[in-house]
């Protein structure tokens, strides 16, 4: 099944001709917005999605008519004999335009401190800027896609490429007009997600649940590459205007900026994207005097939604961008800035929102630690004497920094539970609301769960994410997924292993006759054994303690729950991830093409529980986010037709964009005693790294440049090479 | 003789087809009829590898394995020669030597790109390619989730003493000696309407061609055979030429590279490696090994895309174009054909002449992304100067206009001038005046006619060694 899809991004419908389309061979049924049964709006914010268009359409490639049918060629057979009549009215595309038109999604957001106009009064230098930055397409490699098939007495069951089993199970109930207990969602694992499956995996979900309900049969909805990418938001540009006080040796006393993010047509999660802009923008810098503002523009594109990060790459790339534009203006060495401006101890460590950034050494001492491993001073040195001498060439270097609040904003998403079953042979099944998506979130449950019970990780499965075995939990999103549903399983099984331990003190006692005074500090869980600390040599394999607490009717089954502790009004994150990379890049002046020559990275994210997966959480973020800041430019036309389609018109890194030196590091001896098993999320915050790729960048332009660059992000060849052209010193390429 | 159907074998079992499905792309014959579903469609536009699979074909005498994208490959395309999946590189074992590479390196996240980066990696291995080439032989497999690291440590980590190879899973000789039995054979298929052609000579080619002008030529297939492909599955009748083994030759004549018209791109760059470095290394940055291992000379030169990287170093160097048609052979230069020079015959050779001694080649392409990509602007210089002053400098440049073009009037320009920068730098006006570059999806006019001026630095510069 598929849908037919509006040809334009705004417009009035006025006319569905269905007639020629049902004469198809093969056609099952088409449906359009009147045949859903209870509403047609569902979304996880505002409820103004919709499932199919009415009375007008407003983006391109907006689902229209639902198509259910035999085969594929039966139901593109179809869409091409639909007839949809639309008077096309003139779209707003860009933050611009919606700016003029007045058109907006929610409130105006603000996070304010001190007295920022105060502070620019007063301040020895202000400097005015704007930055725009990109959209970016998410290309997950598995398309949106999801299977429906029904069961007894109206129940549907759903299989969905989804990082959010929840919603899908909310949305469809309501949709369709289900009780919640109607519906069972499903998700196995996806190839990718990045955001993209976290409230936009819902229209293939409710189209297969719709035909599903209406015909009673099984019904798949699986989107194609390249309409993935023509009807599915994708990460919102944004635009910042920026007014920055400083003083004459870089410390900054106030900043006031106004942000403003594309929305596309409807809310999706843009106000969550934006607080979390608006969280991010002081990154790692004190900011003494702010005013920070986010507007989200309503505008006739897909709605544009969750990617990796969440709004706060926009939030973090400003104010990174900052520190080399005050460092241009006044001679310095950027480094120096940021380290000048980096949070510290006492009334220098509380961000404008209020959380106290816990331990005021930690971003300086990584800072110094990363320069000195990368060799900042004699590279730094060394960029500056070769961009004297190459006329062909153009080499820049610098260093930016991520502080990345960890948590939902949205404080009641902070939770989650868990089911673990021990079995009789002592193997374990664990349960979660956490979905895999490739971030390894299985793998770390099913050694926290092992670790609790002393077995072996291959004695542990983790079963399909459904909503059947964990009710009402968040999306697997904010990078938190292991925090919440590695937290729920440690309680679990935490509490069966509790009841084991008296169980196993009792039979242990029994054979060496040794009275256990304190079972949970005398019994040992490990390696698949259970023993007495005392008599070592005395063990009971874990599978037969198992079997006889069975026998002894000992519940072997857990369900718990765990909640982030500590949040609220002054709190919204749990802890903050801490990291910082060190890029250097080069520059073709002739042609604008950019390579980066060298990536060093320091992240602390406390006590991995997997090394491997945490280091291909960091290479695959760093990378992704490298494309976001370089070759990855998502554009439509005026029209609101996305331009940059399908993949071999949208250009993500590949293997041959690789730094030839990519140092990668996690700060040694960290803990993270509050979180479970003393670690750090690591999903997000590594994307966020790779704006050093594009603040090297500008400083690159800055050593040929008159003034301040102007380079918008993604910088692209094109991009830098028209900002040379534009404001290149001439008398380089004519010597 | 002439048969009604095609053969191949997937993972050592033959398939034999006369039906429709002979139009099938691999990629969905593979999942959808033979529940082979290791391998993963994304793009299915040949942009991403996912749906790598190996394939098999003779050369010199024996099976040589090279990874193509099943997107783009329809079945009749395949007849003679061997598809290994993912799922055929480990019959009867749990891993490959390759696989296991990958899981211990980390080398999977999500998954969905695995199979494809398992068959390329394996295609290296059969290749021989060493670990500072393996970049390149990944190039054409895109992933969003590892950041690549972790599959090239796994490349450098596979020991090619404990690698098992293909001919060793599926010795060749039964299939060698199937494929020798039925190479000769002309093929001819008509089924619903539709019908293929798939000759065993290029004689048998030009009289298919001169009785049925309306079919289409398919060659490598890579731009024809995007789906839906409005050739391929449009129903008109397709004249395919992968079978004819004299248009697949190439080899050095004199001071000649002749290029059969069949010949892949792979081939052009094996030969370029030692006869013209410069080609070859722009060669290079053509697509993808998928695409280069499957693409022809002719089809890209067929295709006059005004964005074809192949045209620029034809045009410099004034490669002659060898059409066969039922009067015979004649030859045209690359400059002056068009496809009307086709409609009664086919492209059979393309002649280039290698660089002399007293000539400089520089090959030149800009696009977005390094790798993989379509080209912004390429471009081709052939110089010959002579104490310091340019005696004839020839250039060529594609993305600036309609066609890829030799820029005459800038030649004329710099002609007798003083080998400097200056003079190039003078030159640029007279070649804006030349280029009409357009905007669209991957660049702008601007950005364009700023690269096209900035080529002529370039080229300056790289003769000193810069650049």
């Amino acid at each position: 099944m598929d849908a037919a899809c509006s040809p334009v991004a705004f417009g009035t419908i006025t006319c569905i001709d269905l007639e020629d389309a049902r004469r198809v061979p093969g056609i099952v049924s088409l449906y359009t917005a009147a045949d859903v049964p209870r509403t047609n709006h569902y979304g996880p914010i505002k409820g103004d999605d919709r499932l199919l268009a009415e009375g007008d359409v407003l983006y391109q490639g907006e689902p229209v008519v639902l198509i259910a049918g035999e085969t594929r060629e039966a139901v593109r057979e179809a869409q091409k004999r639909i007839r949809i009549e639309i008077i096309p009215r003139t779209p707003i595309t860009t933050i611009d335009g919606a700016i003029a038109a007045g058109s907006f999604l929610g409130v105006l957001r603000e996070v304010r401190r001190g007295d920022a106009e105060a502070g620019l009064r007063d301040a020895e230098h202000v400097l005015k800027g704007q930055m725009e930055t990109g959209g970016q397409e998410h290309l997950y490699l598995e398309s949106q896609g999801a299977i429906a098939y029904p069961g007894e007495d109206g129940q549907l069951v759903i299989h969905a490429s989804t990082q959010n089993t929840t919603e899908i199970q909310d949305v469809v109930a309501e949709v369709l007009g289900l009780g919640q207990h109607q519906v069972v969602c499903i998700c196995k694992r996806m190839g990718g997600a990045f955001g993209g499956k976290e409230s936009q995996a819902a229209p293939p979900a409710l189209m297969a649940a719709l035909v599903a309900l209406k015909t009673g049969r099984a019904a798949r909805a699986l989107y194609g590459k390249a309409d993935d990418m023509r009807r599915t938001g994708k990460r919102h540009p944004y635009r910042a205007e920026y007014e920055v006080g400083f003083s004459g040796n870089g410390l900054i006393t106030a900043l006031k900026a106004a942000f403003y993010s594309n929305g596309g047509a409807t809310t999706d999660l843009s106000p969550g994207i934006m607080d979390r802009t608006l969280f991010h923008v002081d990154n790692a810098y004190f900011l003494p005097h702010v005013l920070l503002t986010g507007r989200i523009c309503r505008t006739h594109l897909p709605s544009n939604t969750a990617f990796r990060g969440f709004g706060g790459p926009q939030g973090v790339a400003v104010v990174e961008n900052i520190m080399e534009e005050i460092a241009q203006t006044l001679g310095l060495d950027a480094l120096e800035v940021r380290q000048r401006n980096c949070y510290g101890a006492g009334e220098r460590g509380v961000t404008p929102y209020g959380q106290a950034v816990p331990d005021g050494e930690a971003l300086p001492e990584l800072m110094r630690h990363l320069a000195a491993t990368g060799e900042y001073e004699s590279r730094r040195e060394a960029v500056a004497a070769f961009n004297a001498r190459s006329r062909t060439h153009v080499k820049g270097i610098s260093m930016t920094l991520v502080k990345f609040g960890i948590s939902f904003t949205s404080t009641f998403l902070n939770q989650a539970n868990a089911l673990v079953n021990v079995y009789k042979d002592g193997a374990v099944q664990v349960s979660t609301g956490g979905t895999e998506m490739g971030q390894g979130l299985n793998t770390k449950i099913k050694q926290l769960v092992a670790d609790q019970l002393g077995i072996l990780p291959e004695k542990v499965r983790v079963m399909p994410t459904s909503t059947e075995k964990n009710n009402n939990t968040p999306p697997t999103a904010a990078s938190a997924g292991t925090d919440l549903n590695g937290g729920a399983a440690v309680r679990a099984s935490g509490l069966i292993r509790a009841r084991l331990t008296q169980f196993a003190a009792d039979l242990l006692a029994e054979k060496n006759g040794l009275r256990v005074e304190d079972p949970a500090e005398q019994i040992i869980f490990a390696e698949g054994c259970v023993y007495d600390r005392r008599v070592p040599e005395q063990q009971i394999p874990f599978g037969d303690l198992a079997h006889a607490a069975h026998r002894e009717r000992i519940d072997l089954g857990e369900r718990s729950f765990y909640k982030t502790p500590g949040l609220g009004k002054d709190r919204p994150f749990f802890y903050y991830t801490l990291g910082g990379a060190l890029a250097e890049v080069c520059i073709d002046r002739f042609t604008g093409e950019m390579t980066v020559e060298r990536v060093d990275i320091l992240m602390d994210i406390g006590r991995s529980i997997n090394p491997a997966i945490d280091r291909g959480q960091l290479l695959g973020g760093f990378v992704q986010g490298m494309g976001w800041v370089t070759t990855e430019k998502v554009s439509y036309d005026e029209d609101g037709t996305l331009l940059s389609w399908p993949v071999s018109g949208y250009k993500i890194p590949s293997v041959l964009d690789l730094p030839p030196v990519f140092n990668v590091a996690f700060l040694e001896g960290a803990e993270n005693p509050e979180n479970v098993a003393s670690s750090k999320a690591v999903g997000e915050p590594p994307l966020l790294l790779a704006i050093s790729v594009w603040t090297a960048a500008k400083n690159a332009l800055s050593f040929v440049c008159d003034g301040i660059p102007r380079l918008g992000l993604p910088a692209t060849g094109e991009e830098l090479l028209l900002c040379l052209y534009r404001q290149g010193r001439k008398e380089v390429v004519q010597e | 003789m002439t048969r009604g159907y095609i053969f191949f074998y997937i993972n050592g079992q033959r398939v034999q087809l006369n039906g429709p499905r002979v139009f099938w792309r691999l990629s969905e014959f593979l999942r959808d009829e033979r529940r082979l579903t290791g391998t993963k469609i994304v793009c299915a536009e040949g942009a991403c590898g996912s749906c790598s699979v190996l394939q098999g074909r003779m050369e010199a005498g024996t099976l040589r394995y090279r990874a193509v994208n099943s997107c783009l490959l329809s079945l009749f395309q395949l007849d003679g020669s061997h598809v290994v999946t993912v799922e055929g590189l480990t019959p009867g074992e749990a891993t490959s030597e390759v696989q296991g590479a990958l899981i211990a390196a980390h080398g999977a996240q999500c998954g969905y790109c695995t199979p494809g980066f398992v068959v390329a990696l394996t295609a290296a291995q059969e290749q021989g390619i060493a670990a500072d080439a393996l970049p390149s032989a990944l190039s054409g497999n895109l992933c969003r989730c590892t950041g690549y690291l972790p599959m090239l440590e796994a490349g450098c980590a596979i020991k090619p003493a404990a690698y098992r190879p293909l001919a060793q899973i599926y010795p060749p000789d039964a299939m060698a000696a199937d494929f020798a039995a039925h190479g000769a054979d002309n093929i001819e298929i008509a089924v619903d309407g539709r019908r293929l052609f798939a000759p065993a000579t290029l004689e048998e080619a030009v009289q298919i061609k001169r009785t049925h002008p309306e079919a289409v030529l398919v060659s490598g297939g890579t731009e024809l055979a995007v789906p839906p492909s409005e050739v391929i599955d449009a129903g008109r009748a397709l004249l395919s030429l992968g079978r004819v083994a004299a248009l697949a030759e190439v080899r050095r004549e004199a001071d000649t590279l002749v290029l059969g018209a069949g010949a892949t791109w792979t081939q052009v760059e094996a030969i370029a490696q030692t006869e013209c470095p410069e080609l070859a290394a722009y060669l290079r940055r053509f697509g993808a090994p998928q695409i280069r291992n499957v693409g022809t000379v002719a089809g890209s030169i067929a295709h006059v895309s005004p964005a074809a990287d192949s045209l620029p170093p034809l045009l410099v160097l004034e490669a002659d174009l060898e059409v066969a048609d039922a009067q015979g052979k004649r030859l045209v230069p690359v400059r002056e054909y068009t496809p009307r020079d086709c409609q009664g015959g086919l492209i059979s050779r393309v002649l280039l002449p290698l660089p002399r001694a007293e000539q400089t080649l520089r090959l030149f392409k800009v696009s977005r992304r390094r790798g993989f990509d379509r080209s912004v602007v390429s471009a081709a210089f052939l110089l010959e100067a002579v104490e310091g002053r340019i005696q004839s400098l020839r250039i060529a440049l594609s993305g600036v206009g309609p066609c890829v073009m030799r820029l005459a009037r800038t030649e004329a320009f710099l002609k007798g001038r003083r080998l400097e920068e200056a003079s190039l730098c003078a030159a640029g006006e007279t070649l804006r005046a030349e280029i009409a570059p357009v905007s669209d999806g991957r660049a702008g006019a601007e950005y364009r006619g700023l690269l096209a001026e900035n080529m002529l630095l370039k080229f300056c510069c790289s003769l000193e060694g810069n650049a």
